[in-house]
């Protein structure tokens, strides 16, 4: 069966509203990964309901996530590579987190910044969408005759 | 003569004295003897109990138990082995199994301890202390306390269950372990 990922979020106080599956994380909460980390003020973790008959039958194990919602002061680390927002969605079916409000990715001293940047993290490929306004994206290259 | 009726009136004055020493002899210790019988304080232990409570919301709880003293002047109710089973409408119940409680029946507060587990639909928690008000309407749980669900596992210092929003909240430092479906890249 297909290993599922282990997600731990810590937080200073959780409300856990058993028959809407909703879990809100709020207080100094910190989502770590295999593949990333996370911080924010507040996070919403939406559970799919348990299957009692998918539970019986073998199949892959049902995975307890199906959205994670970070919001207020987000932040992120993946492979080296820093994302910031105000608000950022990680769809697990999709593997995809969508960073808005005022969403920067920096990777070392280089940034990008847009209305939406989007994280694939399947095939590791993000996608910046400017919207109204211009993508703006620092780039440093090293000076010449630097090795 | 005088003689005869001066020993007639000493037998009278020593008979005299003689009843009159009775009646105060009698008079003095009945008054002590008549002891106003105090009643002994009523400790019942039962047996297979069964104990049920229904709130005015149609709700109803029923505890049932290996066995139980009861303390009549403080009207608590010692319970051992205790199963408490919370039943609403519309709702799944709420099964509280625990090794003691304690059921204050003036109060409506419980308390059971140690190895306390709690089964409410998809969540099974667990915990050392657990203390219910049925004023505050609410389930509150200290000491290692741990939540499982498919899925999910909870740990908190302190966790309240609100038996009318069905809420949970844990608050003084959480940590929850997720499992996700979806293969992280990492592990690629």
């Amino acid at each position: 069966a297909e290993q599922g990922v282990k997600t731990t979020i810590t937080s200073q106080k959780t409300v856990y509203d058993q028959s809407g599956s909703k879990v809100v994380f709020s207080g100094s909460v910190k989502v770590v990964r295999p593949d990333m980390t996370i911080w924010s003020d507040e996070m919403t973790v939406f559970l799919k309901p348990t299957d009692k008959k998918a539970v019986a039958t073998p199949g892959p194990q049902a995975g307890a996530v199906s959205k994670i919602v970070a919001v207020g002061n987000v932040r992120l680390v993946r492979e080296g590579k820093k994302g910031f927002c105000g608000k950022a969605v990680y769809n697990a079916d999709e593997s995809l987190v969508t960073m808005t409000v005022k969403p920067r990715l920096e990777d070392g001293d280089n940034s990008i910044a847009g209305k939406i940047i989007k994280l694939w993290l399947t095939d590791n490929r993000s996608e910046v969408v400017g919207g109204n306004e211009p993508v703006e994206a620092i780039f440093f290259t090293p000076k010449e005759g630097k090795k | 003569m005088n003689q005869k009726r001066l020993f007639l009136a000493v037998v009278f004055v020593v008979c005299l004295a003689a009843i009159g020493y009775g009646l105060y002899w009698v008079a003095s210790h009945s008054v002590e003897e008549v002891v106003e019988p105090v009643a002994p304080s009523v400790d019942m232990s039962m047996q297979g109990v069964e104990l049920t409570r229904s709130a005015s919301d149609g709700s109803r709880w029923t505890l049932v138990a290996k066995s139980a003293d009861y303390h009549q002047d403080e009207a608590l109710v010692d319970v051992h082995a205790p199963t408490l089973t919370w039943e609403r409408q519309n709702e799944e119940p709420i099964t509280v199994t625990a090794d003691e409680g304690r059921v204050n029946q003036e109060s409506g507060e419980a308390e059971m301890w140690p190895n306390v587990v709690i089964v409410s639909g998809e969540n099974t928690v667990y915990a050392k202390q657990l203390n219910y008000s049925d004023a505050k309407r609410e389930l509150v749980l200290t000491k290692d306390v741990r939540i499982e669900r498919e899925g999910m596992d909870l740990e908190a210092p302190r966790v309240r269950l609100d038996l009318t929003t069905n809420e949970i909240t844990a608050t003084g430092g959480v940590t929850a372990v997720l499992i996700d479906s979806k293969k992280s890249t990492a592990e690629e």
